[in-house]
């Protein structure tokens, strides 16, 4: 006899739908599932009907087969458990499959019938819900976090029997009594959006600094790359720790995007499922290039995917291998990163801020008195930062060795609420500016031409930012970041005009890279004829 | 063959030095002699004692032809080979200890009769020190002194930087051949020097890579071609002791700048000036010796804030000499750290205060 029951697989943050369909026959007893499956999918055989039997269900000696549809489309993961176990129950005549053209279940079982939580249920209830189904049946654990899409029922089910139980009701026409359970979940998970967000840390507690607190916040307001630079034990990581908590609140969207990715990691906490905050993800440099990027055989989402809608950061960025950080290239521009890999490709958000730190040379103390390298060696180590991605960073502020007379004082320092009221201004800025912008949403963002239309500059600062320009010798491209950031610098000032002090400090806050890499003209264009370490010269 | 061709044949090894060169020369009357005697005489004499001079020696020999089109190529690339037997060859060469027989120029090299004077110094040096070497080259190369240095970072580099400035002459001895500029990042300077602005002076050959014995031994040819050396800033063990013992032994005197005691850059200038150095405080002082008349002392000083108002007054009093971060200057001031670096980048371009490294602001002179 045949029997179809309705499921989802994921690929990558897009689902898709699957029909289980089992089919009893006579023949050699057995179980044989068909249809592109992966190895952990296909040891479903040896769970399910061992589940089944312990389950008390008597199971015929017949031949089953089970065949995913369409069988084209890889499947991964163990939610296909429950729907084979269901499939394999309708196929034998224990329940009908009929009614359920409109119930979706997923869920992993172990061999005593009871039902385990998987991952990726987030963005599966999601698509389940775009594509018609009402019903949706997942293990208790994993009820709270299917309910946060509105409009489907679900229902969390503990082992097999209590499933087969609530498919009955459905096949007769009874509103299960576990939807209650969907209705609670979702009024507590649905208030989650006007809490303000609980951090453990808070800028308060950052004493002195002024100089980094006003470059973080100017690097949130326009959503500028940042990089600390400066002696060991001043604060960078501490002020790099709190930049989540100034970033405006997220939307209930977008949190529920961030939360996706962690679902699919299994990263999600089983009571709140829903991240009221802003990610912090501060992956070691020694990371390889597949949990940095995403990838490995199954393509999860690597940190730059986690730290979407929050801040990446990368200590000792000059210790993180070339490769890793050339990775980062595409994602900053896209805001996205796709993995190919074997068996298809992947798209996950990366829609990150970028923070770096670095000291300032091997032994961490350049320029304080106590530094005891050499300026060759000083250069070396500012030479591994990598030029593609000191590119993409609009910011660089240097900070200095804190006095016993900042940390000791009694002086309060600005909350992060408070900060982060002034971002969202700025943020609200911003957005009207680039209402027909397309895709741009903020000051960093803007290319060539937004730059001319919105960063007009008047005749005095045009001046300024000649004789700067010369006696500096920027390039072209720090010049372009200059006046983004003086942009965010000028809005947080509530000013329409750029003027010159918002130019000042935006020059004070460029990026190093010219000093670093000088631009053409510069000496270093010349032909790299290079004799052992010195420079040929005719 | 002519003496000039024998010479600098028998120099394009390493192998065979002043000494070995000036032996053969002895026993075979004359440099194209020498380049004829079979190498079993030098042996049987003890000259080329070792298996690598013979091999060299040898390799001379075979290699003759091609090492004269390499000369032909040097001349065309405008690399002048300068023997001691040339009326131009300095004179202040002839007569020091292991005097060089040959020299490699490009530029010019510093005329005999012109005072000159050699500034040395550390290559991590302060900001301080560098901008104190800048201002005594600039001063005395003005005045037309020449100045010599070795075209290292630090010191080496400021003082040349000065001289060019004062529109005067400078002269650099490298440690590499002069085809090679090392260190890279003073090729801008190298270009300058060789182009017009004095010269770059070696006894490697032209190609010769930075080796470590070669900045030993061409400290020599710095002290000696100075007639002071100004110590500007120096550790305890350095570099600079061996040119200030090459210059002491050639009868030179020594010039030091003084150091705060508790700098270990000042060390090694304190120590010389307790030996018996000539305080260095100020360029008049070289001046003097050289018996140049000056009205009135020449003194370094840094910016004053006289002609500044507002503002820029009262951020530029508090910037000091040594390099002070925004945040520093801004606590000292009393003013918001906006306006405080609005008021900066204005005195940058005024050129009251220079920046050093992101954030790090200090006095100019």
């Amino acid at each position: 006899m045949f029997a179809k029951i309705k499921t989802a697989g994921l690929k990558g943050l897009d689902g898709f739908m699957v029909d289980v369909e089992a089919d009893v026959q006579n023949g050699l007893p057995g179980i044989y599932l068909t249809g592109a499956l992966s190895p952990e999918t296909k040891e479903a055989q040896y769970r399910v009907m061992n589940a089944l039997r312990n389950s008390g269900f008597r199971m015929e000696p017949r031949k089953i087969t089970v065949n995913f549809s369409p069988a084209s489309e890889r499947k991964e993961g163990t939610g296909y458990d429950l729907p084979i176990a269901a499939a394999i129950l309708a196929a034998q005549g224990a329940v009908s499959s009929g009614k359920l053209e409109r119930t979706a279940l997923v869920g992993e079982t172990g061999l005593d019938g009871s039902l385990k939580k998987i991952r990726g249920v987030l963005p599966l209830a999601f698509f389940l819900r775009e594509n018609g189904i009402e019903r949706i049946i997942v293990p208790s654990e994993n009820a709270a976090e299917a309910s946060l899409a509105a409009g489907v029922d679900v229902i969390g089910c503990s082992d097999l029997r209590e499933a087969v139980d609530v498919l009955w009701q459905i096949l007769q026409g009874e509103i299960p009594e576990h939807s209650a359970a969907c209705g609670r979940s979702c009024s507590v998970y649905g208030s989650t959006e006007e809490d303000a967000p609980d951090y453990p840390v808070d800028f308060s507690e950052v004493r002195g600094q002024d100089y980094l607190k006003r470059a973080a916040e100017i690097a949130v307001s326009g959503r500028h790359n940042i990089l600390f630079s400066g002696p060991a034990g001043t604060g960078k990581t501490m002020i790099a720790r709190r930049m989540p908590t100034i970033m405006p609140r997220l939307s209930r969207e977008e949190n529920i995007e961030i939360s996706k990715i962690y679902s699919i990691c299994g990263l999600l906490p089983g009571e709140r499922p829903l991240l009221s905050k802003r990610p912090f993800r501060s992956p070691h440099h020694g990371i390889s290039e597949a949990a940095f990027a995403g990838g490995g055989s199954r393509a999860m989402p690597g940190e730059m995917s986690l730290a979407s809608g929050g801040i990446l950061f990368l200590d000792e960025l000059p210790l993180f291998r070339r490769d890793t950080l050339e990775m980062l290239r595409q994602p900053m521009e896209d805001r996205k990163i796709t993995v190919t890999r074997m068996k298809g490709s992947y798209t996950y958000p990366a829609d990150f801020l970028l923070a770096g730190a670095m000291n300032n040379c091997a032994c961490g103390f350049y320029p304080g008195k106590r530094c005891t390298c050499s300026k060759a060696q000083i250069k070396a180590y500012m030479g591994r930062l990598s030029k593609p991605l000191l590119e993409r960073i609009d910011i660089c502020a240097e900070a200095r060795p804190v006095s016993y007379g900042e940390l000791s004082g009694k002086e309060a320092s600005e909350t992060s609420a408070r900060i982060r009221g002034r971002v969202e201004e700025v943020t609200a800025i911003q957005k009207a500016r680039f209402q027909d912008c397309g895709n741009i949403r903020y000051n960093s963002q803007m290319g060539i031409r937004e730059i001319g239309r919105f960063c007009v500059l008047g005749r005095e600062e045009q001046d300024f930012m000649r004789e700067t320009f010369q006696a500096k010798s920027l390039s072209g491209r720090t010049y372009h970041k200059i006046l983004k950031v003086a942009r965010t610098i000028a809005d947080m000032d509530g000013s329409d005009a750029i003027r010159t002090e918002h130019l000042a400090e935006a020059v004070e806050l460029r990026s190093i890279e010219d000093s670093l890499f000088a631009p053409a003209g510069h000496g270093r264009d010349l032909p790299p004829e290079f004799r052992a370490r010195g420079r040929e010269t005719c | 063959m002519d003496e000039r061709k024998a010479l600098f044949l028998l120099s394009t090894s390493e192998e065979l030095w002043v000494n070995t060169i000036t032996k053969m020369k002895e026993f075979a009357g004359s440099y194209a002699e020498a380049l004829e005697v079979p190498e079993e005489y030098y042996r049987r004499a003890g000259i080329l004692k070792t298996g690598k001079k013979l091999e060299a020696f040898r390799r001379i020999r075979c290699e003759k032809g091609y090492l004269l089109e390499e000369l032909a190529e040097y001349e065309e690339k405008g690399i002048r080979v300068v023997t001691h037997m040339d009326p131009f060859f300095p004179k202040r060469l002839l007569n020091i200890p292991d005097a060089p027989l040959l020299l490699y120029v490009r530029g010019g090299l510093p005329d005999d009769d012109a005072p000159a004077a050699a500034v040395i110094g550390a290559r991590d040096c302060s900001d301080y020190g560098a901008e104190v070497a800048e201002y005594f080259a600039e001063e005395l190369a003005g005045k037309g002194i020449r100045i010599i240095s070795g075209l290292a970072s630090g010191i080496d580099s400021a003082a040349a930087e000065g001289a060019l400035k004062g529109c005067g002459s400078t002269y650099a001895v490298l440690g590499t051949g002069v085809r090679v500029c090392y260190p890279k990042e003073n090729y801008r300077l190298f270009e300058r020097l060789s182009s017009g602005g004095g010269g770059v002076i070696s006894e490697f050959s032209p190609k010769a890579p930075p080796l470590k014995q070669h900045f030993v031994m061409r400290n020599r040819l710095i002290a000696g071609l100075g007639d002071v050396l100004l110590v500007i800033e120096a550790r305890e063990r350095s570099g600079t002791s061996i040119t200030v013992g090459h210059a002491l032994n050639q009868g030179k005197d020594v010039f030091a700048l003084p150091g705060r005691i508790t700098d270990p850059l000042g060390y090694g200038c304190n120590r010389l000036l307790k030996e018996g150095a000539i305080p260095l405080t100020s360029p008049s002082d070289v001046l003097e010796y050289f018996g140049m008349e000056e009205d009135g002392q020449l003194t370094m000083e840094w910016k004053d804030d006289s002609k500044l108002e507002g503002a820029e007054k009262a951020v530029f009093r508090h910037v000091s000499e040594d390099a002070m971060h925004v945040e520093d200057i801004a606590a000292a001031s009393g003013l918001p750290l906006k306006d405080t670096m609005t008021a900066l980048h204005r005195l940058e371009l005024k050129n009251y205060v220079r920046n050093t490294k992101s954030a790090y602001y200090r006095r100019c002179r």
